[in-house]
């Protein structure tokens, strides 16, 4: 498993991230630092998912979410709707007509909100490295916080990117989404270099209006 | 007494997330999983009011979850908690079960002026469902409530519990009532068969899906408030009320838990199938109950 | 009058392939003509699927219509050419419905065009402005190179050959090490107390 990691080590695109506890080191200066770190405690409690089943990953969400590994003993819990979530796992190979709307549905997330990768794909291309309409590194275009390798990752491991995570949350580390808004400029030409001008997807209704279904 | 409203939130604010708590519990187990903490529900509470960012569309959705918050606060604390005590007893004096049948709509309403701002579809299509479900819910609840304001000749909740403590147990002398009032209980709480308005898999989370944040912490919270409110009613109406918070405690958490179970071993009903059942057999069952009570007193 | 004589009225060649396949090739004026009597004569009212092969060194696209007869045991295909420069066919969506969507991908794929076809807007793609991907002559490995590069190698990553050789040779130190010491050791005991096996054994 390895830890994304953008704007400071634009070339070596991801290393393997460290554990340990920044929270020691500092020490709790104040009431306002105990405050905080009681709600980052909680939040890395409460984790509300959106679970976009992208590629072949998506067969792997509904064993890490029901009886097999419940994923809610962790406070992980599915939601139906990006608005009320926190964290968007992204399982699989992302066309670019995926991408399109994975930008949206992540923009209409409230921060804080973070992003997880499911597979091989999201990070190298995978399987599909040489296809002319899948997108090789995820991390390019939106900010991974999370990355569990596999072909496809079993549920322990994405158990585990889920406590990674918890973890990250926990010591304060820096997320992706204020990676985002730091970088929002090079994000932004990312997607603009492979969507072209078109970076929002066209309303499904203008779709449905087209007789984009095309079965008479 | 405003000492006293606020300690009364607070029990319902932790009863309440308490029992909801205990219901993601149970319904684990129930499944077979491993489960979530007792305390699961505060932790994604103080996670969403901590949030950073909650979108808003203009103060009509700024409004609709507090319209419904007051709604909720306002059943609570006119529903008389503990019945031999002096809690609140010059409040709940004001109120009688007229006011609590017409505040227990205050709050769809609130909500459907504020989903309509969002205009999200699937918020619009939540908010419809869940009005064409009222319909259904509130006949056989009314039909109990007149059944026991019959029967015990007043509308004053004091006096139908104390009634009880003479004449016997409603839930004895009166069981049509009783189960009417439960089924349609069990749509008051949301749960299958009738959890149409927020059906995950149908329309996302229904009326609920353009909140996000605050707004969904304060829908949350009322919504425990609200539950909470909703038990000690059934509780003062049916088992005599509680004296004191053990029985109070003791008594809710066994309706809480009926209607839980009656929620997870169904299935979803339509929009249609839900209205037409609930206008059949429950309403059937309740004005069964109130002949008997008109006529056999 | 079954199906091989009426081919050969028409003069065209009906290749049997094995029990139930058949091949016959058309030109592109005759084509609609003979799918109709294929489905009012002969019963195949199916169609399967249209397909499309580049021709890249003759010009050529050669497109193959898959029908299916009622009962399910024949099928024959019908294969034309069409010029890759003007690359146009008759729609068939007026006679089977299921066409509609068929042509389109194709018109996505290859840049076929069809007259008169109501939908011939995106399909899979969306915004593609290139030559269309599956036409032999878009060269596949540059657009994905240039528009998807690789990924860096890892900075911190270490040569696999070397480690590897690292680890044997570590191993090798190490059991020779563990073998010395137990040689030593053994050697050291039957110093100290030589005898005290033989007395153990009475
Ligand atoms: S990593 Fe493997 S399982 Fe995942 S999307 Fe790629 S090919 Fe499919």
């Amino acid at each position: 498993m390895f830890g994304l990691d953008k704007g400071d080590k634009m070339e070596s695109g991801f290393y393997g991230s460290s554990l340990k506890c920044k929270f020691e080191e500092s020490g709790l200066a104040n009431t306002h630092a105990i405050m905080e770190k009681a709600v980052r405690w909680f939040e890395s409690r409460s984790i509300f998912v959106v679970a976009y089943g992208t590629g072949c990953g998506a067969i792997e969400m509904p064993p890490t979410f029901t009886s097999r590994y419940d994923a809610e003993r962790m406070g992980v819990v599915g939601v139906a709707t990006p608005r009320q979530a926190d964290l968007i796992i992204l399982s699989g190979y992302l066309a670019y007509k995926t991408l399109r709307r994975v930008i949206r549905t992540y923009e209409q997330m409230q921060k804080p909100r973070y992003i997880m990768s499911l597979g091989s794909c999201p990070i190298n291309g995978g399987m599909y490295w040489d296809s002319y309409n899948t997108i090789k590194k995820l991390d390019d275009y939106i900010p991974v916080d999370v990355a569990v390798t596999g072909c496809m990752p079993r549920p322990e491991a994405v158990i585990d990117g889920f406590v990674l995570l918890q973890e990250r949350i926990r010591n304060g580390e820096k997320a992706g989404w204020e990676k985002y808004d730091e970088n929002l400029k090079f994000y932004k030409d990312n997607q603009k270099r492979v969507l072209g001008g078109h970076v929002d997807p066209a309303y499904e209704t203008d779709w449905y209006n087209l007789n984009g279904g095309g079965i008479a | 007494m405003v000492f006293q409203i606020i300690l009364l939130i607070m029990l319902a604010y932790v009863v309440g997330f308490i029992y909801f708590g205990l219901y993601r519990n149970i319904t684990a187990r129930i499944q077979g999983r491993y489960r979530p903490t007792v305390y699961q529900s505060f932790y994604d509470s103080i996670k969403l009011f901590s949030k950073k960012q909650s979108v808003s569309y203009g103060w009509m959705f700024y409004l609709g979850p507090i319209i419904m918050a007051t709604g909720a606060v306002l059943t609570l604390i006119l529903v008389p908690v503990f019945s031999d005590s002096d809690f609140l007893r010059s409040v709940t004096s004001q109120g009688n079960l007229f006011v609590l049948l017409y505040l227990m709509v205050l709050g769809p309403l609130g909500n459907a002026l504020a989903v309509g701002t969002g205009g999200n579809p699937f918020g619009v299509m939540g908010v419809v469902r869940g009005l064409t479900r009222l319909i259904g819910l509130e006949l056989p609840f009314y039909i109990a409530v007149v059944g026991l304001i019959i029967a015990a000749n007043s509308s004053d909740i004091v006096h139908i519990i104390d009634m009880q403590k003479i004449g016997g147990l409603n839930i004895i002398n009166h069981p049509l009532l009783f189960i009417g009032a439960m089924i349609s209980m069990v749509g008051f709480f949301g749960e299958s068969p009738f959890d149409i308005p927020g059906a995950p898999q149908e329309v996302y989370s229904g009326p609920r899906t353009e909140f996000s944040g605050k707004f969904l912490a304060l829908l949350m919270s009322q919504g425990s408030l609200f539950a909470f409110a909703k038990l000690v009613l059934i509780v003062d109406l049916f088992l005599g009320g509680a004296d004191s918070l053990e029985m109070l405690v003791l008594k809710t958490f066994a309706i809480f838990v009926s209607i839980i179970f009656i929620g997870i071993v169904y299935g979803r009903y339509k929009v249609e199938q839900a209205v037409d059942f609930l206008m059949k057999l429950p309403t059937l069952i309740a004005v069964l109950g109130l002949a008997r009570v008109v006529w056999f007193g | 009058m079954d199906l091989a004589s009426k081919l050969e009225k028409l003069s065209l060649e009906l290749v049997q392939k094995n029990d139930y396949l058949y091949k016959v090739s058309v030109k592109i004026d005759q084509l609609e003509s003979l799918l109709l009597s294929f489905i009012n004569e002969f019963n195949y009212i199916t169609l399967d699927s249209i397909n499309c092969r580049d021709d890249l060194e003759d010009g050529l696209f050669t497109i193959t219509y898959c029908l299916q007869t009622e009962a399910r045991d024949h099928i024959v295909m019908v294969q034309t050419s069409i010029e890759r420069e003007t690359a146009s066919l008759p729609t068939m969506h007026t006679i089977w419905p299921q066409a509609e969507i068929m042509e389109r991908e194709m018109h996505e794929m290859f840049g076929v065009d069809f007259p008169g076809h109501p939908t011939l807007i995106d399909f899979a793609l969306e915004y593609w402005d290139n030559i269309p991907p599956l036409r032999r002559d878009f060269d596949t490995l540059e657009y994905v190179n240039s528009m998807n590069p690789f990924r860096g190698q890892r900075t911190d990553a270490l040569d696999t050959k070397e480690e590897m050789k690292k680890k044997r040779e570590a191993k090798k130190a190490a059991k020779l090490k563990a073998e010395q010491e137990a040689a030593a050791k053994a050697a050291q005991e039957e110093q100290n107390n030589p005898k005290q096996e033989v007395s153990g054994d009475e």
